[in-house]
């Protein structure tokens, strides 16, 4: 009878760590712990086979036979589910609230592997669908409980982790997030097409995600692209296996989200309706956002209007490598501390003005902004909170840096770097007198880049 | 679906597929196990799992002799394991005088197991520094066996490092942002594995080598 349950069972090997009144807790080799049907002659510190049919999912209830500790368990779900049908407001609801399961917004995440996240009103993560085979191999019921930023994070982090993307090179990789909402937190009910999604409501979902991305370690590492659906297109898209964001933008053809944002004309033509975060500016926003926010605790103003436009340019057009590795080039060599100290000026006396432009231009540029500069502001409260102006100027300069090599080194040395973000005040002492050092020597400087490019290509190498 | 094995085994047999024959008796492994440990009313000892061969043995004296004849396999099979177990006592206690004194432990084993005993009891009063216990790590430990994985990794990366420690301690909280940042891991993960990785980390820095040794 029970020949093909066994088969899944495995002989587990345990730790006693505890001799409870009625159980056994043991921990196992896997460092996990457990409960399990107490019997004779166990001491502290023996160590077992067991398998998980001695294994007591509560161990307040007391009972030595597991399997019809299972089955009651099994029987009580079955009638509290029966029960809770017919009264809602049972006594077991008081304990503990139920989740609100009604699905409100979906999110397709496609990077392929291709996810649908069904939130509640509460944008809390009820329900997973894998759209695809590779979708299937990664375990995706594990943003079930999340929000849907956690969501999103945790499913990028599991695709990096099993190498559908690779979120410490240089490549390209779009995470593709499409939103579908329901006017004020109604159902989606997917059989139903009569119910009327609300644009509006989407579009905050999508605006509320976009800022999101900016301030997690994990999602800034790669290239986001993000629209909003109705959920006609959805369905539309699901039934075509394509990414829904890309049907959205016109597509009806199969085209992996890679390809697609691989050319320049479809990425432009997506930005129509939607938009595109690159890691590119990502970062930019980020450099900018900390050397203005380093300025707006000085309170020192010239102007210097040249620069700041020549920037301002640069931020606009999302830039492509090239110009970001020049202009890395232009910080690092130009050590001249006046020009810096000039350039910083600047912004303080044109952010008014540049926050009036922005707002012309990108609204959600300038709220991702703002909140980069909010988690800067951490960075640097964390850091020292009582160090002289000079130190903190410094310390800015050197996480420029420290960007600036993020870009051009290859991310797998990125950990000592991002302990250095990390930095305890000596540390930061300490890199800020090499870096005096290394001004000196602009040789230097250029031996330490062409290394860094060397560097660069050796990885790329080693990875094809 | 007993039935289906019953015959499965049979047509193994007539074909004599060896191959297949070794795996179910490896799949069979935690079948052989419950048995035993449903007889003796205890658990087997790992260090001591000569009933778990006897066990084994009679699993596959019971596929050797097996035919349809006998009804079904895995009550079949539960019967010679029983008889042959029973023998094994029958013949230890015979023996008793010899073994006994062979399988008393030297001194070193003795002193052994009283140090791991001690690491354990430390542990848990240590785990209640941090307000937590054995209790609260079984609930919260984590389903997904590659999640484990993980969070013992993390654990034991933190470990080395002094700030991320001397932070626990000090402030009894996992720095959950900073082991996130550091390491390159969503905080989300870390989050749900907190109490795990705290525990791991405790461990490391107790230096509580021998159960350090068990779970590494």
């Amino acid at each position: 009878m029970d020949s093909m349950i066994e088969v899944l069972k495995m002989i587990k090997k345990g730790l006693v760590v505890k001799l409870g009144k009625d159980y056994i807790i043991v921990m196992t080799n896997e460092g996990e712990y457990e409960n399990i049907v107490l019997r004779e002659r166990v001491t502290l510190g023996s160590k077992i086979m067991y398998t998980d049919k001695d294994v007591l999912i509560n161990p307040t209830t007391t009972s030595y036979t597991t399997k019809y500790y299972r089955y009651a368990v099994a029987a009580s779900i079955v009638l509290i589910l029966l029960v809770s049908l017919f009264v809602r407001s049972a006594v077991l609801y008081q304990e503990q609230p139920p989740m609100e399961q009604t699905v409100a917004t979906i999110i397709a995440v496609d990077i392929n592997p291709s996810f649908q996240l069904m939130a509640n009103p509460e944008d809390v993560i009820i329900q997973v669908r894998a759209m695809n085979k590779d979708a299937k191999t990664i375990d995706g019921e594990s943003v079930i409980g999340l929000n849907i930023e956690e969501a999103i994070e945790q499913i990028v982090y599991l695709a990096d982790e099993a190498h559908f993307i690779n979120i410490s090179d240089e490549d390209e990789d779009y995470i593709l997030v499409t939103v579908v909402s329901a006017a004020n937190g109604e159902a989606i009910i997917p059989e139903d097409e009569a119910i009327e999604l609300d644009a509006e409501t989407t579009q905050i979902k999508v605006a509320e995600i976009r800022e999101k991305i900016n301030s997690s370690a994990i999602l800034n590492k790669v290239n986001f692209a993000v629209i909003s659906a109705t959920q006609k297109q959805l369905e539309e898209a699901t039934q075509k296996a394509i990414p829904a964001g890309l049907y959205v933008a016109g597509v009806r053809e199969e085209v992996t989200v890679k390809e697609y944002f691989s050319k320049e004309e479809k990425k432009e033509a997506f930005k129509t309706n939607g938009k595109v975060i690159d890691k590119e500016a990502l970062k930019e926003a980020l450099k900018e956002a900390k050397s203005t926010d380093n300025n707006a605790s000085r309170s020192e103003e010239k102007p210097g209007q040249d620069k700041r436009q020549d920037k301002d340019k640069n931020q606009d057009k999302n830039k492509d490598k090239d110009q970001v590795q020049d202009k890395d080039k232009d910080q690092v060599q130009d050590k001249d501390k006046d020009q810096v100290q000039d350039k910083d000026k600047d912004q303080v006396q044109d952010k008014d003005k540049d926050q009036v432009q922005d707002q012309d231009k990108d609204q959600v540029q300038d709220k991702d902004k703002d909140q980069v500069q909010d988690q800067d502001k951490d960075q640097v409260q964390d850091q020292d909170k009582d160090k002289v102006q000079d130190q903190d100027k410094d310390k800015v300069q050197d996480q420029d840096k420290d960007q600036v090599q993020d870009q051009d080194k290859d991310q797998v040395q990125d950990q000592d770097k991002d302990q250095v973000q990390d930095q305890d005040k000596d540390q930061v002492q300490d890199q800020d007198k090499d870096q005096v050092q290394d001004q000196d020597k602009d040789q230097v400087q250029d031996q330490t880049q062409d290394e860094k490019n060397n560097g660069k290509q050796n990885n790329g190498n080693a990875k094809n | 679906m007993s039935k289906k094995l019953d015959s499965k085994i049979m047509q193994l047999k007539n074909t004599d597929n060896q191959e297949q024959m070794n795996q179910l008796i490896i799949d069979y492994q935690p079948f052989v196990l419950n048995v035993i440990t449903e007889l003796k009313k205890s658990y087997v000892d790992i260090d001591n799992d000569d009933e778990f061969s006897v066990g084994l043995m009679a699993f596959y004296e019971a596929l050797e002799k097996y035919n349809e004849a006998r009804g079904d396999f895995l009550s079949f099979a539960r019967l010679v394991i029983d008889s042959r177990i029973k023998d094994y006592w029958a013949q230890q206690k015979s023996e008793a005088s010899i073994e006994e004194l062979e399988r008393l432990s030297t001194y070193q084993d003795v002193e052994e197991e009283v140090l791991l005993r001690k690491e354990i009891e430390d542990f848990e009063k240590v785990l209640r520094l941090f307000g937590l216990s054995f209790e609260k790590l079984v609930a919260s430990s984590p389903k997904h066996q590659d999640t484990r994985k993980r969070a013992k990794e993390i654990g034991l990366r933190a470990s080395e490092e002094q700030d991320l420690m001397t932070h626990l301690y000090n402030k009894k909280r996992l720095p959950v942002t900073q082991i996130s940042r550091r390491f390159q891991v969503s905080l989300v993960i870390i989050k749900r594995s907190k109490i795990m990785i705290t525990s791991i980390m405790i461990i490391a820095k107790e230096k509580f080598g021998r159960i350090m040794e068990w779970i590494q």
